[in-house]
């Protein structure tokens, strides 16, 4: 901004000073812009993490009922998916694998969805764990998420360790697991 | 072979171009003036080189030569000629060129407007200046942002075509340019400005022609910014048009700049006052343009239109820094002849207001840019993600705009010397009388947001002082009145109506418009706000680029309109496509937010209802045309003396204003440069 | 003739002048501005007592709306969009006000589960305070500086001249300076020679070698100083610049243009492509292609042997393959090689991380990792590479490694 609008019409000195500051901020402008990182990779942590886990209850999308304090004593996947979302279905079989793994479960949570589709989805995958339907993503706006898929990992006592925001892979949430275990988990 | 040439002409264009600094540089501080000749010549074969590559780029997109990374990364068989065109400045690189070639021909003009002052130190260093800037842009080319790099291994037999929402509308072919135009051209008024304050020019040649630069620089960065809004309405598909987005604040940062200049040059120019303002804004305006691109091509702050992050954000950085130094030391070293000690005029002056104009735009400029960078700040020092949203922006923006709106009504009515306030209220009855009643109208027609009242009311003040004064100055002087109205001399004017237009544009689209969401099943129709929408069926729509799904709707059993879906070649990600009615009073804006999952199911139709929307893109037409009218309107008009002009009123600034102007033309150019003599010479 | 108009023209204008004087000192003015007055205020006045409750729940939800921000867009308020999750947070915003919670509360929900990022515009307490205030600090400020010189001045009467009255006021001529009818001289074309010049000329260019923008010599001797430096300036050191120069430009266009064709050929385009398929690579390592993104990155490597990043990821995914096959000796070459990786760039966060993984994996050491860990997150993530997964990533695994606030 050399909008130098400060007139000291008396002397030069005034306006030198004016000018120097304006140089000096400017430089300080320009060094801080250039050293920050891309706002693309900012991510404000999700605040819900560290807190214990806010309730997933209800009807699931072949017409059960599941809650998720039915897994409390496991580490629990909760994992925000849906039928029309085409990185969900990326992860899948990551998820599948991590499943089988039995190093923890897998509870989804189909957001803002249908239930026809989202069984059909999950079938093509052999998706086997409980999916709690969310057709007004409610459940979603509990948890913060913002698209997905957005995935939660649950410790034993029912504390939401990490927020996953985009795919997951079954290697990265065994370690997770690890990690979380030998932090006393 | 594409390839070849757009990186011959890219190299012709950076040696000729830094060949012409060094001689410019040569003839100004040896004092050589046989070199002026080759210099000229150089900075000329520097616009050709980047016309060349200009040339190998657009052949290498409509022949779809995808041996070019470029081509492959921005074109696809399928595109058609005109996305094929636009292609260009679809992505960093050959945005980057572009420029290039825009500046260049800013270049060329300004080596043809100055070439019967070669021997004139001032456009010596102006010529410089821009020679400088033509070899940074044109050595990035060179550099971490070649157009002309080639595709690695097997060429593809496909390339991947542009991004969805950039071919899904034609404005994007004109949108871009216009508004680099707009951009890049503030260079030549800069670049003036400092070769009038190096070489202590006296003629005022040099400002004056910066300021009809400025001038054609504000009609299309105007025109591109509000084709940028409209191609957003158009395509978007959320019904607005403007988000406070940091490329969009990138834009209209410069625009303000450049309103407060065209002000402060015009007072200066006919009051004599001191130019420091003037330089002030002009190179404001020019070190925002930059920061502009380093916003827009450093990924720093988040953006939808922000081209993937690249490695220009250093360099951008640099010669923002550079720029801001070099015109700091202009202004302080240059300090006294920018400043003019003149008796003071009366408080109610035209120099006055204009100066409280030019204030209240630099505080809008620092607001935006402190909206702007502030989620940076807050993600450094407090490490949290924060947005600065619209309301922010509005909140304080509004009421300033207010202010303008006002002013607007008084400035043109007063005179540069000022007149005492008795006077002043005497010529502003009729528009005092208007605002009353238009207020009473509004509210007994049940209008009940204090905000939207005052907007009404400041417009019609505004609207009816403007065109009382247009009147006074163009009517009833057995002139034709197209031409008078359409006189030099009103150009100001003009624009000033366009702003009450877009004000209250802005003010009832964003008040009393309706937005919902239908869900209608074939055959059936709903009434939404006093609009009837029936839905018919929906039908796919191919073409070589895209498969669209289209939704058949009618509006109110006439008009037959087609929202869309669709999805561009390899891209995965559908695009919607709003369907507009548009009209005067208000248009109705549909989207296809839901298509029907099976055959004969339901849609869900987004509907939008925006008063007075369209009175936005006129009114911005109508800025941009009181710009150039300013510039290229009507000029012998003989106005006769006006009776009430005794007072010091504004009536015979008009005559002032036409003198003035036919000799400033003269000036301009060129050809007669006689009168206004050449101040400054080579020394 | 003219004489007489200008005299009729005279008389009427002072007539008119008179009327308006007298309009102008009389109460008409008063009167009608006093009416405009009145009724703007009283129109303003009906609005506010009329003017829609605000507390009305219909009210209250569009007005909410418009203050969250869209969690899955960029610059687009819940109000403003439809996506998914604005969606869902409109119906949420219609369920809690239907069930009687006030704005405060349903503010503080929403901020709960996804932080300050949800709200539209920065909080209006603690630090943020600062961006709500600057501006009217800045407008002040600005205000201040700029408009002391009108603000400090006494009156238009004390000022030297121009009574606002004074028609001439503004009748002043342009102020364009300098004029001067040297211009003949300065308008001689370049290319021309000037034959006879006075020997004096020569004698003056001396006087106006240096000259500053501050003195400025009469327009006559700078006219003078130009005839000279033209003169001086023969055709012959024209031609030597243009030769110095001509020659440069060849030798640079050659060399430069060796080199652009050079780097066009391998380096840049290899660069640009290599990014793209070591992002395929690393978008195929993530979604378990293993085979696809080995051959990429193989390829890569072809190309450059150290590219740390694609020697970190086939080092990585040997690795993998070397544990699920239980060969020892795959497992060490996939940690020789992202060890590569870091010797060659040693801040490179993906390969600590995979050190990190290793280490647990392998070795079971946790300090180890923790270390490694500590490595990955202090080097923010690279932009090119997978900024949402590796992001994710350094959120989550930073949860984690943090000491468990509330014991479970």
């Amino acid at each position: 901004m050399s909008t130098s609008i400060a007139k000291r019409r008396a002397g030069g000195a005034g306006i030198k000073w004016f000018g120097a500051v304006t140089a000096i901020l400017l430089l300080a402008f320009s060094v801080f812009v250039a050293t920050r990182t891309p706002a693309s990779t900012a991510v404000e942590p999700s605040p819900i993490v560290q807190h214990s886990a806010p309730s997933i209850s209800g009807p699931t999308v072949t017409g059960g009922r599941f809650s998720l304090s039915n897994y409390r004593g496991e580490f629990v996947l909760v994992n925000f998916f849906a039928s029309w979302c085409a990185s969900c279905a990326i992860e899948e079989p990551q998820l599948v694998r991590f499943s089988k793994s039995g190093i923890g479960k897998v509870l989804a949570v189909d957001f803002q969805d249908e239930d026809r589709p989202a069984i059909a989805f999950l079938g093509r995958y052999g998706a086997n764990w409980p999916a709690v339907a969310d057709p007004n993503g409610q459940i979603a706006v509990k948890w913060g998420v913002s698209a997905p898929p957005e995935s939660f990992l649950v410790s034993p006592s029912g504390v939401v360790l990490t927020k996953i925001v985009g795919p997951v892979t079954a290697k990265e949430l065994a370690i997770l697991v690890q990690v979380a275990k030998a932090n006393g988990y | 072979m594409n390839a070849e040439i757009g990186r011959i002409g890219i190299l012709i264009s950076l040696v000729s171009s830094l060949a012409a600094v060094g001689l410019f540089f040569i003839a100004l501080l040896r004092k050589r003036v046989g070199v002026i000749k080759h210099a000229r010549s150089f900075a000329l074969v520097s616009v050709l080189g980047v016309a060349i590559s200009t040339f190998a780029i657009e052949r290498a997109l409509i022949t779809h030569d995808f041996s070019i990374a470029f081509v492959a990364q921005n074109n696809s068989k399928e595109t058609p000629l005109l996305f094929s065109i636009s292609g260009m400045w679809s992505a960093l690189q050959g945005s980057i060129l572009l420029w290039a070639l825009i500046l260049g021909i800013n270049l060329a003009a300004l080596v043809f407007f100055t070439r019967l002052r070669k021997l004139e130190a001032a456009s010596n260093w102006a010529l410089l200046a821009t020679s400088v800037t033509m070899a940074f842009f044109v050595a990035m080319m060179f550099g971490p942002a070649n157009p002309f790099a080639l595709t690695q291994g097997a060429i593809p037999p496909d390339g991947l075509g542009p991004n969805p929402l950039l071919q899904n509308y034609p404005l994007v072919a004109v949108h871009p340019p216009l508004l680099y135009f707009g951009f890049v051209s503030i260079t030549i008024p800069f670049a003036l400005w400092i070769g009038d304050l190096l070489a202590g020019d006296r003629s005022g040649f040099y400002r004056e022609l910066a300021r009809r630069w400025a001038v054609i620089s504000f009609s299309s960065l105007t025109l591109g910014i509000t084709l940028g809004a409209w191609w957003s309405y158009q395509v978007l598909g959320w019904g607005g048009f403007w988000a406070w987005d940091p490329v969009e604040n990138a834009a209209l940062m410069p625009w303000l700049f450049l309103v407060a200049y065209l002000h402060s040059a015009f007072v200066e120019k006919r009051a004599g006052s001191g130019p420091l303002w003037s330089y002030a804004s002009i190179s404001s305006a020019f070190v925002f343009t930059i920061l502009g691109t380093y916003f827009t091509r450093s990924g720093v702050l988040q953006s939808v239109h922000a081209f993937s992050s690249s490695t220009l954000g250093d360099v951008l950085i640099s010669f923002f820094l550079l720029v801001c130094l070099v015109s700091i030391y202009l202004g302080v070293s240059k300090f006294s002849s920018l400043t003019q000690k003149r008796p003071g005029p009366l408080w109610a002056s035209r120099t006055n207001l204009i100066k409280v104009n030019n204030v209240v735009f630099v505080a809008i400029v620092l607001i935006v840019l402190l909206g702007t960078i502030f989620p940076l700040f807050a993600s450094s020092l407090f490490g949290q993600v924060i947005t600065v949203g619209a309301p922010y922006f509005n909140s304080y923006v509004a009421p300033l705009g207010a202010l303008l709106l006002v002013l607007m009504a008084l400035a043109p009515v007063v005179s540069y010397r000022g007149l005492p306030w008795r006077a002043l209220l005497e010529k502003l009855t009729f528009a005092g009388v208007v605002a009353s009643v238009v207020g009473a109208v509004s509210v007994a027609l049940g209008l009940d947001r204090p905000g939207l009242f005052g907007v009404f009311v400041l417009a019609a003040f505004s609207a009816s002082s403007t065109l009382e004064q247009l009147a006074k100055r163009s009517l009833g002087n057995g002139i034709n009145p197209f031409k008078a109205v359409l006189a030099r001399k009103n150009g100001g004017l003009l624009s000033h109506l366009g702003i009450v237009m877009v004000a209250i544009a802005l003010a009832s689209a964003t008040s009393f418009g309706h937005k919902g969401e239908i869900k209608l099943y074939p055959g059936q129709n709903r009434n939404f706000f006093g609009q009837n929408v029936s839905y018919l069926g929906t039908k796919t729509v191919v073409t070589p680029a895209e498969t669209s799904l289209v939704a058949m709707v009618t509006l109110n059993g006439r008009e037959l309109m087609q929202p869309a879906i669709s999805q561009f070649g390899s891209y995965t990600q559908p695009v919607g496509s709003p369907a507009v009615s548009a009209g005067l009073t208000k248009d109705v804006y549909l989207t296809l937010d839901q298509p029907p999952t099976k055959v004969g199911g339901s849609v869900l139709v987004g509907i939008i209802i925006q008063p007075m929307i369209d009175w936005l893109w006129i009114g911005a037409s109508v800025i941009a045309l009181g710009g150039v009218i300013s510039i290229l309107g009507f000029r012998k008009v003989q106005t006769k003396r006006h009776w009430g002009a005794k007072a010091g009123s504004s009536d015979e600034l008009g005559d002032g204003t036409e003198k003035e102007g036919q000799a400033t033309d003269r000036a301009a150019s060129g050809t007669a440069g006689a009168d206004t003599g050449a101040g400054s010479l080579l020394k | 003739m003219v004489t007489s108009a200008r005299e009729s023209i005279g008389k009427v204008n002072r007539q008119v002048n008179k009327q308006r004087r007298h309009f102008a000192t009389g109460r008409a003015l008063m009167v009608i501005w006093g009416g405009i007055a009145a009724v703007i205020l009283c129109s303003f006045a009906i609005l506010t007592f009329s003017s829609a409750n605000p507390s009305s729940p219909a009210g209250r939800i569009v007005h909410l709306e418009g203050e969250f921000k869209c969690p899955s867009c960029i610059d687009l308020s819940v109000a403003e969009s439809s996506a998914a999750s604005s969606i869902s947070i409109k119906t949420f915003i219609k369920n809690e006000v239907a069930q009687g919670a006030s704005d405060a509360q349903i503010k503080d929900q929403l901020v709960a589960s996804y932080g300050n990022s949800i709200l539209f515009t920065p909080p209006k307490s603690g630090a943020y305070l600062v961006i709500w205030i600057l501006p009217f600090g800045l407008v002040l400020l600005l205000g201040y500086f700029s408009l002391r010189p009108i603000l400090s001045r006494k009156d238009w009467a004390q000022s030297g001249r121009g009574s606002p009255n004074d028609p001439r006021s503004d009748d002043e001529p342009p102020i364009i300076e300098g004029v001067s009818g040297d211009l003949a001289l300065s308008m001689i074309p370049l290319g021309e020679t000037i034959n006879h010049l006075p020997a004096s000329y020569g004698a003056a260019n001396h006087d106006v070698a240096v000259d500053g923008a501050e003195t400025r010599p009469s327009q006559s001797l700078m006219s003078r100083a130009l005839l000279a430096l033209l003169h001086r300036s023969t055709s012959t050191s024209a031609r030597k610049y243009l030769a110095i120069f001509g020659a440069a430009f060849c030798v640079a266009g050659v060399g430069l243009g060796l080199y652009t064709f050079e780097q066009g050929r391998s380096q840049a385009a290899s660069r640009a492509l290599e990014s793209r398929e070591l992002t395929q690579a690393i978008g195929y390592t993530y979604s378990g292609q293993d085979v696809s993104a080995l051959r990429l990155l193989s390829l890569v490597l072809h190309q450059d042997p150290y590219q740390p990043q694609a020697l970190a990821y086939q080092g990585w995914l040997l690795f993998q393959a070397g544990v699920k096959t239980k060969s020892p000796s795959l497992v060490q070459k996939g940690e020789q090689l992202v060890l590569d990786a870091i010797a060659i760039q040693p801040r490179y966060p993906d390969a600590h991380g995979f050190l990190a993984m290793i280490d647990l994996y392998v070795y079971h050491e946790t300090a180890q990792a923790k270390k490694q860990f500590g490595e990955f997150l202090a080097d923010s993530p690279s932009s090119t590479i997978r900024t949402d997964l590796s992001a994710a990533y350094k959120a989550a695994t930073a949860a984690i490694t943090a000491k468990p606030a509330t014991t479970p």
